[in-house]
């Protein structure tokens, strides 16, 4: 009769489809397909880096979306993909496990395959995460000044310390910086190349461009009189004189040695002069002179701050693929090869 | 006054390398013959590679692969050690691996300048040493998985389908850890496990090729095809040498070009 044919045939349909999907074949079509999807890709991004995939950084996803392009259509299809391939994995890997169990297998590696699926779907899932919800929040140049991060804490930098090779080039730079949260409590922190700072679960990052020690200040003396500047347009007077600091810099013509450029003011014409750690020079014709004790470093450190919410997720996923990949034991056949 | 490291190139840094390549071609060159033979030669190149180095090693206090000469010199020693490691005396495995060796340390010695140098800050970290000199591993064994592709086309032994699956699955477990480190190091020092840079796409789809290949011998489709699991071991090289030298030069600025 019609009216039970109707339901008989969708249900065939569906669980011909079912078939499908949980079938090795289609699974294995699925993988052969996402490698010349991924391949096809790699070669548009690199041949349109400056067009249609200009914007394509990072692990962004929206990109693809927010700048749609006929070129992006690798991408478009690497959705749907991956997610039949997903799917796919899910089902097939929840009939085995009750398959295994019901057979009564209790060993762990007859699980280990089920345990690897996992980790691809965990996997996947800090992908889409990752790729759809995280964001760059900007770079940041913290001073010895408390300075505000985009997520509302404050920070300010310690310390710089340089770690050199033997040859002096630097093995590792590190920045010991103070945090203050939004309830006002102040921690101590040490962010370094390779060493974040990081919160919720490696969701919130703050990675380390760059730390450098600044020459910025300068003491000078005259006989017993002494002035200090701390900064850039600080004056003071010394010898009867009104010096101003007008800029400290290392590098350029002299080095590694750093130069304090200073402004002697005078009733009528000023002049302009510059002085390195231990240079003197003469205020005038009866012998007064000061002396450039030293120019003060202080920290800055670059951060770039990021929201990658697909941290966690992928960390999860390398742990249970670390689980799964022990649970194969000598499913491996190492030493038999 | 700083320590300035030796020239890379002087003879005897060298050494190692030119009697390693001498060896690898004279063992590749003896498997036409008498396969048996060339296994000592093999033995005594990885013996002299290995020594070289260890020794650059020691001089940068490093894992010696801050460079294109030292990739593509540790390249060429992981396919040795997987030879060696996997030998069979069979003429067409040991010497499309032994070439392969050869070629890869060859491309090191008459291309790249050996020069020494201390690891950047950005390596200097424990998840490059497990990242590199596991991913090598792989693509030794996937190599491997090739070679044997190749031998069973010649000999049609079944035996070789057993090793072909068996080391892409070795090579498979081997580059996940190895893609794990490197995640690991990618968060660490750039914020993301993930990049849609060349070598790291790349890398995704080395996994999703031989994740799909250790799924081959589960279809039914594929048993009375036994040309399948051969035909995607070969492909795999391709991909292998796209991941591995491709995205060095065929595509633009890569995370990888140190």
């Amino acid at each position: 009769m019609p009216s039970s044919v109707g339901p008989d045939t969708s249900n065939g349909i569906a669980s011909r489809a079912l078939a499908i999907i949980k079938s090795q074949g289609f699974g294995i079509a699925c993988g052969l397909l996402t490698t010349l999807l991924l391949a096809v890709g790699s070669f548009v991004i690199a041949a349109t880096g400056e067009g249609a995939s200009a914007g394509v950084s990072m692990d962004d996803a929206t990109i693809f979306f927010s700048k749609p392009s006929l070129w992006h259509a690798w991408f478009y299809l690497l959705i749907p993909v991956l997610g039949m391939f997903g799917l796919s994995t899910l089902l097939c890997t929840l009939d085995s496990v009750v398959e295994a169990w019901q057979a009564g297998r209790r060993v762990l590696s007859a699980y280990a395959p089920a345990i690897l699926h996992l980790s691809f779907l965990l996997a996947m899932l800090a992908h889409a995460v990752g790729g759809f919800l995280g964001r760059e929040d900007g770079v940041v140049a913290i001073g010895p000044s408390w300075t505000s991060l985009p997520d509302g804490r404050t920070a300010r930098a310690l310390s710089v310390t340089i770690e050199e090779h033997p040859d002096g080039t630097p093995q590792q730079v590190s920045a010991g910086i103070e945090l203050r949260g939004l309830d006002g409590v102040v921690i101590p922190a040490t962010v370094a190349y390779n060493q974040p700072i990081s919160s919720g679960g490696g969701s919130d990052l703050l990675l380390m461009i760059r730390a450098v020690s600044e020459p910025r200040g300068v003491r000078l003396t005259s006989g017993p009189e002494a002035c200090e500047m701390d900064g850039p347009g600080k004056a003071c007077v010394l010898a009867g004189r009104t010096i101003r600091l007008t800029s400290v810099s290392s590098g350029g013509h002299w080095g590694d040695t750093p130069v304090a450029y200073m402004q002697i003011e005078g009733a009528t014409e000023s002049k302009r002069i510059f002085l390195w750690p231990g240079a003197t020079h003469m205020l005038n014709e009866s012998g007064a002179s000061f002396r450039l004790e030293k120019i003060s470093q202080v920290p800055t450190v670059m951060v770039r701050s990021r929201h990658a919410p697909g941290n966690p997720w992928a960390l999860a996923a390398a742990l249970v693929l670390g689980f799964g990949l022990v649970a194969m034991g000598r499913r491996w056949g190492f030493g038999s090869s | 006054m700083s320590d300035v490291l030796p020239d890379g190139g002087q003879p005897l840094l060298m050494a190692g390398f030119i009697i390693a390549i001498s060896l690898y071609a004279a063992s590749g060159a003896v498997a036409a013959f008498r396969p048996a033979l060339a296994r000592p030669l093999m033995g005594a190149g990885i013996l002299a590679h290995v020594v070289a180095m260890v020794t650059r090693g020691v001089l940068i206090g490093f894992l010696p692969l801050t460079n294109k000469f030292e990739s593509f010199a540790a390249a060429s020693l992981a396919v040795a050690i997987v030879l060696m490691l996997t030998w069979r005396h069979q003429r067409v495995y040991v010497m499309f691996l032994a070439w392969v060796a050869v070629a890869a340390l060859g491309a090191a010695l008459l291309l790249f300048p050996p020069e020494l140098a201390y690891p950047p800050p950005l390596m200097w970290t424990i998840w490059y040493p497990l990242h590199v000199p596991l991913s090598f591993l792989a693509y030794g064994l996937w190599t491997a998985a090739a070679a044997a592709a190749l031998a069973w086309a010649f000999d049609r032994d079944p035996a070789w389908l057993a090793r072909i699956h068996r080391m892409a699955l070795q090579g498979f477990g081997l580059w996940s850890v190895g893609m794990v480190c490197g995640g690991i190091w990618g968060v660490l020092a750039w914020g993301a496990y993930f990049l849609w840079d060349p070598k790291v796409v790349w890398s995704v789809i080395l996994w999703f090729h031989y994740a799909t290949f250790v799924h081959l011998r589960l279809a039914p489709s594929t048993r009375s095809r036994p040309w399948v699991a051969p035909a995607l071991a070969g492909l795999g090289f391709v991909w292998v040498l796209v991941a591995y030298i491709g995205t060095s030069f065929l595509f633009g600025r890569s995370s990888h070009a140190f």
